[in-house]
This record gives C-alpha cells, sequence and structure tokens, in this order.
C-alpha cells in the first residue's frame, strides 16, 4: 500500500473503505496547494474535481454585484470541499478560495465517474459517503438558515 | 381537649375573638352563592344553606330542616385571604440619586377564620409549603416533604398566617363535586387549626363537638368554659365525619398518579378536553391552591412614584409562558390545560412532595364546560398507553 | 434547623417584600438578623461580607442540604446556599458602559452604599435588573466572580426594559435583585475536560465559568470554547476573546453564521467546530448556553461525539417574574427554572426539550 493510500485510508472520509477501492480512488488524486487568496475553482466552471483538505481553510463563497463576496461556509483539514461533480451539468455552484496556505488533494471526477459506472459497488460505497455528507450539510445550512442570533425584536 | 358547645356558645367565641381584636372572615351568603367575607357574629355565617354542585352548575337553597352548616366548597376559597388577588409589594419615588424605596405600613391585625373545611386547611397547608410558611403552632407537623432543594419564604403570607385564628369545620356531608377523601385532604382534620368543629345534629339546636389542635385553642375553650365532651360524642363526631369520607360522590386515584400523566404526555385526551375548555382560567382563580401571580411595576403620570404589585395570574393565560422572541411556549389550549393538571397531580410532587389537589371540586363546579378533574384522570388512567397520535389527528382534521 | 418567627415578637413584621428567613448558622448573626428582619425601616445595615441587611435574607435547604447533591428537581447543577434580596431592589450605579455590538451593551455596576449590596455569585446565576418606572427583567450575570465589587451584565435590546438597561449612562441607579438560579459546574468539572459552546447572547452567562476554570486552570485537562455567533458584528467581547486565544493551554474556536469578504475566521454553525475539538469524552464536562435550536444541535453532536447526558449542563430561559420560584411563571414541568435552574443537565431535561409545548 502507498503512502498516499494510507493517508487516504486514515482520513474519516474514507474510513472503512476497502483497499482496491483505496487504490483506485490514490490513483485518480493528486495533490495541490494554494497562496492565500488564491481561487480553487470558480462558479460557473467545470466540476471536474472533488477536493479534501489536508491543512488550510478553503471558503466557499458567492460573489453578487449588490452585496459583494459572502462567505457561505469555511471548511478545514480533513473536509471535502466540492460535490458538483456528482450529477450533471457538473458545473460548480459556488466559488472556492484559500484562506491561508492550503494543501489539497484533488480527486480527478471524471476518473471516478467511469470507474463508478463500471464498478456499482464502489459506486454505491462512495454515493453512501456522499449522501451522508450532503445531509450533514444540509442540517447544518437548515439551522443557518433559522438565523438563531437575530435579535427578536427586529421584526424579521 | 375536647369540648361540646352550644350555638351561643359560638357567639361567645366570636365575642371573644372579637374582643381581643381579631377581624372575623368566613363563608357567607351574596350573589347566590357562599362566598368568604367579613363576619360578626356566627348568625352572619351560611347557616342553614345547602348546595347542589355538579359540573359547571352551582345552585344555592335554604335547608331550614338540615345541618346549620350544610354548605360545600364556595364560589372562592381562603387563598383571598391568604394570597390577596392584588397587593402592593412596594411604593418607590425617584430621587436625584435615582429611586427611594417608601416605608410600607405594616398590617399587624389579628384575624379569625372561621369555618374552613378539611380540603381547604389541607390547601393551606399546602400553600404553606409553597411559600415557606412553617407553623410552630403544630409541633407535631414535621417539616415540609419538599423534594425541591430551595424555598424562599414570603413574609407577606407568614405575617397573614401567624395573625390567623383558624377555625375549622369537619364536613359531615359532601358536596356534589367533592373527593378531598381520595386525595388525603379531608373531611378529617389533623393539624393547620386552632380549633375544630364537627356539627352533631340535634333538634331544635344544632350543637358542636369542639377540639383544639394548639394551645391558642385550648386556651380559648378554657376561656369559654365549655362542657367538655364525653366519649359518646368523640365516637358520634367521627362516625359523622368517617361516614362522609365513604360518601364522597366522585374520587380520583392517585395512585402512581405523577408516573401516569408522564407516561400519557400525548395522549389523544389533551386533545379532546381542550376542545372543550374555553382556557377562561375559572379554575385556576377558585382553586384552593393555584398560587401564580404576576409581578407588575407601574408608574403614575409623571413618572415621579412607581409601584410593584403582586396579583393572581392564571396559566391559562396565553401570554403566562411568554418568551421574547419565542412567543409563548405553551400556546395550545391542549398544553395549557395538560400544564395546569399535570402541575396539580405531578410536578406539584416534584416540587413540594405533596399532591397539589385538595379535592374541593371548585373547578369541577366553576368550570363553564363541567371539565371534571377526576374524570380526565380516569380517563386517562383507563386508557393509559393506548396510541393517542392516530386519534389526534382525526380530532385535528375534524376541526 | 431555621429560626422560626414566633407569634408575639413585638415589632410588626412589614407588610411588604419577600425576603426568606434566615438560617443555617446558629449564633450571633441569627439575632442580629432577626431584629434586623423585623425592624425593616429601622436602619440596621451591615456590609456585605457574611452580613446581611434588613432586606435580605437566606435560601433556606429543606431535604437535601447537600450543595451539589444530584436531585431529580434541580437536575444536577450545583446548588449553593446564597444571601438572596428581598423583592426590594438593592441600589446599584452604573460605572461603565461598552457597547458590544449594534443591540448590545455591557453595563458595569457597584454597590451605591458600602452597606447593602447583592451576595456574591456563582458562574451561571442571574439577577433581576430593575429600571425604575419601566420594569424588571432577569439578566444573567456575566462578569468574574472574584471581583467582588463589580457587577457585570451583558443586554441585548429586545424591549422596552432592555433598552432602558442598555440606555444608562455612567452615574445611573438601577435596582438589583439577586443573584438567583443554580450554577455551571466548574467545581464539578475539576479532573476532566471542559468544553463551553456559547450561541450568540450565550457567551455571556458562560464567561463567568470560564474565568472560574482559567483560575484554577491546573486542575481540569483540556479547555475549549466554541462560540457561534450571527455575523462578524455580532461577535461579543471581542478583544478579551483574542486574549484567551492567546493563552496556549486554551483552544478557543469562534465561528459566524455568515461572514463578508473581510472576515477570515471559520463560517459555519457552531455544531460543525465540536468534532473538530481533541477531548476525552468519557471525562468531558459541557457548558452550553444560546438560543434553544442552538442547544438542541449541540447536544445532538455532543452526545453523537459521546458525552454523558449528565454531563451536559445547559442554561435555560423562561418567563421569569419574580426570580424566586413563587410566581409559577417559569415552570417547565417538574423545574421552576429560576429556582431549579436555569442550569440544569441534560439527562434531567431531555424529556421536557423533547415535548412541545411544555
Amino acid at each position: 500500500m502507498s503512502a498516499l493510500e494510507q493517508d487516504l485510508g486514515a482520513l474519516p472520509f474514507f474510513a472503512g473503505l476497502e483497499p482496491v477501492y483505496l487504490r483506485l480512488i490514490a490513483e485518480c488524486a493528486s495533490p495541490a496547494c494554494y497562496d492565500p487568496g488564491e481561487s480553487i475553482f470558480q462558479q460557473g466552471g467545470q466540476a471536474d474535481r472533488f477536493y479534501i483538505v489536508g491543512e488550510g481553510r478553503v471558503a466557499l463563497e458567492i460573489f453578487s454585484s449588490d452585496r459583494g463576496i459572502l462567505t457561505i461556509q469555511t471548511l478545514a483539514s480533513r473536509e471535502v470541499v466540492g460535490a458538483s461533480w456528482l450529477f450533471p451539468p457538473y458545473i460548480w455552484q459556488y466559488d472556492a478560495r484559500a484562506l491561508e496556505f492550503t494543501r489539497l488533494l484533488a480527486f480527478n471526477a471524471v476518473c471516478l465517474r467511469a470507474a463508478c459506472d463500471q464498478d456499482h459497488d464502489l459506486g454505491y460505497d462512495l454515493m453512501k459517503r456522499f449522501a451522508r455528507l450532503m445531509v450533514e450539510r444540509l442540517n447544518a445550512a437548515r439551522f443557518q438558515l433559522l438565523d438563531v442570533y437575530a435579535n427578536p425584536a427586529s421584526g424579521r | 381537649m375536647k369540648c361540646i358547645a352550644r350555638w351561643g356558645d359560638l357567639r361567645r367565641l366570636f365575642a371573644l375573638l372579637q374582643s381581643t381584636g381579631h377581624t372575623l372572615y368566613g363563608p357567607k351568603v351574596a350573589d347566590s352563592a357562599v362566598v368568604i367575607g367579613e363576619i360578626a357574629s356566627p348568625d352572619d355565617l351560611a347557616v342553614g344553606w345547602s348546595d347542589s354542585q355538579n359540573p359547571g352548575s352551582y345552585r344555592l337553597h335554604k335547608d331550614p330542616h338540615g345541618p346549620a352548616f350544610a354548605f360545600h366548597s364556595g364560589a372562592d376559597s381562603w387563598k383571598r385571604l391568604l394570597l390577596p388577588p392584588q397587593s402592593t409589594l412596594w411604593e418607590a419615588d425617584r430621587t436625584a440619586s435615582g429611586f427611594e424605596v417608601l416605608p410600607s405600613g405594616d398590617d399587624s391585625r389579628p384575624t379569625a377564620f372561621i369555618g374552613m373545611h378539611g380540603c381547604d386547611v389541607t390547601a393551606m397547608l399546602r400553600l404553606d409549603h409553597v411559600f415557606g410558611f412553617q407553623d410552630d403552632r403544630h409541633p407535631s407537623q414535621g417539616s415540609p416533604r419538599a423534594t425541591s432543594r430551595v424555598t424562599c419564604i414570603d413574609p407577606c403570607y407568614a405575617s397573614i398566617r401567624r395573625r390567623s385564628f383558624v377555625v375549622g369545620i369537619q364536613c359531615t356531608g359532601p358536596g356534589g363535586n367533592c373527593f378531598c377523601s381520595s386525595v388525603g385532604a379531608g373531611p378529617h382534620i389533623e393539624a393547620g387549626c386552632d380549633l375544630v368543629l364537627t356539627e352533631l345534629p340535634d333538634e331544635p339546636d344544632p350543637f358542636f363537638h369542639i377540639k383544639a389542635l394548639t394551645s391558642a385553642g385550648q386556651r380559648a375553650l378554657a376561656d369559654l368554659s365549655l362542657r367538655e365532651a364525653g366519649p359518646e360524642h368523640d365516637e358520634k363526631a367521627k362516625n359523622l365525619v368517617d361516614q362522609c369520607a365513604a360518601a364522597m360522590p366522585r374520587s380520583l386515584d392517585v395512585s402512581g398518579i405523577r408516573e401516569l400523566l408522564h407516561r400519557n404526555w400525548d395522549h389523544s385526551r389533551w386533545q379532546a378536553t381542550a376542545h372543550r375548555c374555553l382556557t377562561c382560567g375559572n379554575c385556576t382563580m377558585v382553586c384552593p391552591t393555584c398560587f401564580c401571580t404576576n409581578i407588575l411595576d407601574e408608574t403614575d403620570l409623571a413618572g415621579r412614584r412607581a409601584r410593584r404589585l403582586r396579583e393572581w395570574d392564571s396559566c391559562f393565560s396565553l401570554e403566562f409562558s411568554y418568551i421574547h422572541g419565542g412567543g409563548n411556549v405553551r400556546s395550545s389550549a391542549k398544553a395549557r390545560y395538560r400544564h395546569w393538571m399535570a402541575h396539580k397531580l405531578a410536578a406539584w410532587i416534584d416540587q413540594f412532595g405533596e399532591l397539589g389537589c385538595v379535592g374541593c371540586g371548585r373547578c369541577i363546579t366553576w368550570c363553564p364546560a363541567g371539565i371534571d378533574i377526576t374524570e380526565e384522570a380516569a380517563v386517562i388512567r383507563e386508557m393509559d398507553g393506548a396510541a393517542g397520535s392516530s386519534s389526534e389527528e382525526k380530532c385535528h382534521v375534524r376541526s | 434547623m431555621p429560626t422560626r418567627l414566633r407569634e408575639g415578637d413585638g415589632a410588626p413584621v412589614p407588610g411588604f417584600g419577600i425576603s426568606s428567613i434566615p438560617s443555617r448558622q446558629p449564633g450571633e448573626h441569627n439575632g442580629l438578623l432577626f431584629s434586623a428582619f423585623l425592624c425593616a425601616s429601622a436602619s440596621l445595615r451591615e456590609s456585605k461580607k457574611g452580613k446581611i441587611s434588613a432586606r435580605t435574607g437566606i435560601f433556606v435547604l429543606f431535604g437535601f442540604g447537600v450543595p451539589g447533591h444530584n436531585d431529580r428537581a434541580s437536575g444536577g447543577a450545583e446548588v449553593h446556599v446564597g444571601i438572596l434580596n428581598a423583592m426590594i431592589p438593592i441600589h446599584y450605579v452604573v460605572q461603565r458602559v461598552c457597547r458590544e455590538t449594534r443591540d448590545t451593551f455591557t453595563i458595569e455596576l457597584a454597590p451605591s452604599s458600602t452597606e447593602e449590596s447583592i451576595a456574591a455569585f456563582e458562574p451561571g446565576q442571574f439577577n433581576m435588573l430593575y429600571s425604575f418606572g419601566i420594569g424588571e427583567v432577569p439578566v444573567s450575570i456575566s462578569g468574574d466572580p472574584a471581583e467582588s465589587g463589580c457587577l457585570v451584565h451583558t443586554i441585548r435590546a429586545v424591549g422596552p426594559v432592555t433598552q432602558a438597561l442598555c440606555d444608562v449612562t455612567r452615574g445611573d441607579t438601577l435596582g438589583v435583585r439577586g443573584p438567583f438560579g443554580t450554577a455551571w459546574p466548574v467545581s464539578g468539572a475539576v479532573g476532566g475536560d471542559a468544553l463551553i459552546v456559547a450561541g450568540g447572547l450565550g457567551l455571556a452567562p458562560l464567561r463567568p465559568a470560564l474565568y472560574g476554570l482559567m483560575r484554577n486552570r491546573s486542575a481540569y485537562g483540556r479547555i475549549a470554547l466554541i462560540y457561534g455567533a450571527r455575523s462578524p458584528e455580532d461577535l461579543l467581547y471581542r478583544r478579551e476573546i483574542e486574549k484567551w486565544r492567546s493563552h496556549l493551554d486554551l483552544q478557543i474556536e469562534v465561528t459566524v453564521d455568515g461572514g463578508r469578504g473581510e472576515w477570515r475566521g471559520h463560517v459555519g454553525v457552531v455544531t460543525t467546530l465540536i468534532g473538530r475539538l481533541v477531548f476525552d469524552p468519557a471525562r468531558t464536562t459541557a457548558l452550553v448556553c444560546g438560543p434553544e435550536v442552538m442547544m438542541r444541535f449541540t447536544v445532538l453532536e455532543l452526545l453523537k461525539q459521546g458525552l454523558s447526558e449528565d454531563r451536559v449542563f445547559l442554561s435555560l430561559e423562561r418567563n421569569m417574574k419574580c426570580g424566586m420560584g413563587l410566581c409559577g411563571h417559569c415552570q417547565l414541568g417538574p423545574f421552576l427554572v429560576c429556582r431549579d435552574g436555569p442550569i440544569l443537565t441534560y439527562s434531567a431535561l431531555r424529556r421536557w426539550m423533547d415535548r412541545r409545548e411544555a
């Protein structure tokens, strides 16, 4: 088992993944690093990969001309960035930017999608992991939406 | 000390109390109901009046051939005197440096409460525990069985209690909605009073068995030089009250009541009863143990003098549980009814180690919808654990 | 045994006010207090430390008298015999007003006379703050319990009374009654890790607990604070948080629900940070305070991380009028939140938090 496979296997996101799949995923992975403020991907671009943060911090942002840059969420070490690669049209919904010097593992989405189509067991396993992540993110987002810290007298 | 007294002796008792500066209160007839008010002689009491009480119904009628004290729980309770419906806690004036609380007048006049039934005496003892009053006139009572750790003491309440001379009356016949015996609140009176009367039937002049429970009571009896009661009187009195206890028209099975209500928190019965409940709060007003109050701050128009008031409040009012930003915690009628009943029969046990209900039946009588707490408890017990939520949805759809 | 007021003791009991009848310690204190209690309008005043003025009294403990005893009604939170104010507020003068955010202010109060002040408070307790002629509200104490001369409150303006409290200036007089309620388990957490999770204004009642933990640092393992607010502009005690961050033996994480361009910190709800901390769940005590939704999400996450339900402490809020357990407004099931709370364990609360409209 290569060092990369070992690192991947140690990540909570891939915990319990079959070694043969770990190898496959490792083959689709390549390291990337970004300087503070550097853009990782931009809204509207091709979502042909997803990332897991090694060290550093990534901000998911939306830009609007009247409100400027709005940060939706920040993600840090061992967290997954990017879900738009899963389903067509494979277009990024948000901007992602490194907030500090950030090392990431980038996973080739085209390669992985093909592998999942070929081996449905792998596909099922990856889908379960991503579905669980999405449920957690959805719950957190809904909590965020509730705006629980707002002043009750502000008449929202 | 136990004695026998005739009507004339009661008059002398009243006179004795008045001579020592007591203001007397007792049940009298006003507005077609028995209410508690100031009295001067035993003739002012609701003598010869009886009542028919049913769910949502109260009728007074004269009963010249019945006992002198044939009435039961009236339209209000002794809470009116123990915890006045409105009182000023303090007043303050604005000053250059802030504000100054004004010294208040004090009320030290002794009072006498004449004619407390067993349920009401028990209610008073319950309120003693709520307000932290320890009555050292009754050393046998022991310390309150509170399970909560900390109780504050209300000196207003303590003052009222300490300067009151209490004459209780043991009922010899139950009222239409009574169930004091099943909740352990009567009709026997063993504590809380200075004197306890039991009416022994005798034509044409009623006479009374009196026992003293405190030294103040004994002093009063000694001052009146009454004839001592014989064993036949003691037995007669006891039998009459025993018979009354056995003849209660209603009962509330309190075994495991706390757990029963907790288990059935989402029972469909709550919603069904909520449909009938107007959340008018009558029950809380007439209940002798309901103690919830509201604290209000008021100022005069010029903003120079402020007052803090305490007045009766009811958990049935919508804003009772209001939290800013959160709205009302209990906004549905179902939640409020359930809160009231569960406080009486479950939470009270957690807070004070005893039941909050004394079985006086007033809530049943004065509920415009005729909701009966004993029936509610019985239905929930009967349907204990039955699936409630589906019926609840149906109820919702129906309305 | 508690002292009782005896019949015929002479001076009439004042008709106003609610105060408690003293006693746990026999001896001269009682005698003094006793007559002080009776002559409320007489000028029998004593200094704060250990003695009481006419308008104060002591909680009387019935039943289980052991502080910290795990009692059903109290939900296991620490209870302290406190010297308690009556229904009549004690005068406190505003020393400082500090604006924290758009609608939140921290005020520092000192007693207006050396003779009368509230008792020492425990972290988590609250006072009833009174603005003359406007009204009175419960506000958690947010200062350091060890700083006895100074009473600190952080208040958010959400209504007329809180607005009045936020509008004060130095030299204004407010009325204070308290301290009331149960306390955070600062001593109960000794020997393990302590995790504080604060949401919004919830940091205010937690700050005294953090001071307590920091003061006795070596008695604990890891100490961590996670603090979530609406936006960077809504963060409380910002400079102080930065100071705490400089402590190498404290872990401080701050997050906001929404961040604008310049914010470089975390964005996301507090629960997302819990999993990132290092702590030993079996030995961790969690202190949580914030809006109820936030506490609920937080508790779920803490339990998921393996914390025990009776070591997760929450601070509740309910409608409070008297602050003393006598008016009935703040009831939650068997609890009177002003007296059995506001700090309660999740194990005691669980059944009641799950119930709607309880």
